[in-house]
């Protein structure tokens, strides 16, 4: 205990915390969306492109968090129309998507010159090097979660259940998509930098299925889906502190072990 | 006089037309029951009607419109409840939606005697629960002519009989189906008038006169004599 006491002495640390709770909220809210609607290799296929997003901001020399977040809603935007246009599986299109993104970033890696440790940061991700910056982003766009999650459910319930019902409701289930995909981006390109390109799916996904295995309703679902992704991500970087070990994995295992207890809990 | 009717309605597909020329009228407080075979426009002319998908020609209702899907009950854990789907059909907004339409809610459920079930999850309801629950739905937004695709698929002879005295119940309560249907005996029975459809109306009239074995042999064309079951 005192060696935690000690830690949150240091600002990093803070941050770090702050971070890991804002993160914890955000991403598990979304995520509960992310997961009644299937798009949980969405979200993975748009993370795959922050590879070439960085690797062309340094070639550019532009600043890699704001040209990163445009690149990732581009993305999101493109592969949406390609997954509404065609009539393969969701799945094949993504999967083509997710691979070519990762070929696109080596092959424009190898044209930059020199070593480029700041690609390898955004594949795997730094909580510890969290900003008051990244901070404010990141709080900024869990307001607009939050508030598009509010303006939505009721929409959304229909749109997840049977699309049809929520557009003889009137309800613009074209614009709720598009605005849903362009924060599910812009979020897994704020995360990236906290998490890695590799793990940010885990922290959509893993609170927002535990949420889904313990809830009796859609509500509880939305309350229980943010809790279990604080708990998480708050015990993961204390353990990862106390252990010595790399935060963002820590804080997925953490998640995913309330998500395999809440299996052993809740059989249906 | 009429609360629906189509002129000339033709959807056409890059494969060529869906439906081709329809026209007829459904009359106020009545049951009028869409049949023909898989593919003969039945559902894209419901969403046709809904706006859903473009056509050409002329389509009038008097009054909203409501739609009951062609919705499989969900299987997978869906955390929804029944209060919450319903609720969600109301057309009212609010972003605590079950709490707030509660009311309207469980009386849309006791019209169709679900209000006893209203927490229980959409995906642990049978398959007749959940038609009737989808009913409620379309009844809390008021909505006086509903618009039902395929209704009584998944349900037994029982589900179906129940579904269709309840439907009996609302044309009685003044509202107006439009309805899908392949229980050809049981739409014998419940419609007050018949449409027999592929891509075109091959017949309309009252139930015993559209479904005659001369007009169900040209609707369903291939299918042996006597292939109708009972009807015939």
């Amino acid at each position: 205990m005192a060696n935690l006491i000690d830690l949150l002495q240091y600002p990093f640390m803070v941050r770090a915390l702050l971070g890991a709770v804002l993160l914890g909220v955000v991403c598990p809210l979304l995520g509960t969306l992310v997961i009644l609607k299937r798009m949980a290799f969405f979200a993975d296929a748009v993370a795959h492109f922050a590879l070439p997003g960085v690797v062309l901001a340094l070639g550019l020399g532009w600043s890699v968090g704001g040209f990163l977040t445009g690149f990732c809603m581009a993305a999101a935007l493109v592969i949406l129309w390609v997954k509404n246009q065609t009539a393969q599986a969701a799945d094949t299109v993504l999967g083509v998507f997710s691979a070519t993104a990762i070929a696109l970033g080596v092959v424009l890696l190898s044209w930059l010159p020199g070593y480029q440790g700041q690609v390898w940061a955004f594949l795997f991700g730094d909580i510890l090097a969290v900003g008051w910056v990244d901070l404010g982003v990141l709080l900024g766009l869990g307001g607009l979660v939050v508030a598009f999650m509010i303006f939505t459910l009721q929409a959304q319930v229909l749109i997840n259940f049977q699309p049809d019902l929520a557009r003889v409701q009137g309800f613009a289930v074209g614009a709720i998509e598009i605005v849903f995909v362009l924060l599910l981006a812009g979020v897994v390109a704020t995360a990236i930098k906290l998490v890695g390109a590799l793990l940010v799916t885990a922290f959509l996904v893993i609170p927002a299925a535990l949420a889904r295995n313990v809830a009796k309703s859609y509500i509880q679902m939305l309350l229980i889906a943010p809790v279990v992704g604080v708990v998480g991500a708050v015990v993961g970087i204390v353990a990862s502190a106390v252990l010595n070990t790399p935060s963002g994995p820590m804080m997925v295992l953490v998640q995913a072990g309330l998500f395999l207890g809440s299996l052993v809990v809740v059989r249906k | 006089m009429f609360v629906l009717s189509l002129k000339n309605v033709t959807v056409d597909r890059a494969g060529g037309p869906v439906l081709k020329d329809v026209s007829f009228t459904v009359q106020p407080g009545t049951l009028c029951a869409l049949v023909g075979p898989n593919g003969a426009g039945k559902t894209t002319l419901l969403k046709a009607v809904l706006g859903l998908v473009a056509y050409r020609g002329q389509i009038r209702a008097v009054g909203d419109l409501g739609y009951i899907p062609q919705a499989l009950r969900p299987t997978e854990p869906f955390p929804l409840t029944v209060l919450e789907l319903v609720a969600a059909g109301c057309p009212r907004r609010s972003w605590w939606w079950p709490a707030a339409f509660q009311g309207a809610s469980l009386a849309a459920l006791d019209q169709v005697g679900m209000a006893h079930l209203a927490q229980r999850p959409v995906g642990k309801l049978s398959g007749g629960e959940f038609q009737r629950v989808l009913l409620a739905h379309a009844l809390i937004a008021e909505r006086r002519i509903l618009l039902l695709d395929e209704p009584t698929t998944g349900l037994d002879s029982t589900g179906i009989d129940d579904l269709f005295e309840l439907l009996a119940r609302l044309r009685g309560d003044g509202v107006t189906m439009l309805m899908v249907c392949h229980e050809l005996s049981w739409v014998t029975r419940w419609a007050d008038w018949v449409v027999c459809l592929n891509q075109r109306v091959i017949a309309q009239g009252k139930p015993l006169v559209a479904l005659s074995a001369h007009n169900l042999a040209l609707a369903y064309p291939g299918r042996p004599p006597g292939g109708y079951g009972e009807l015939n």
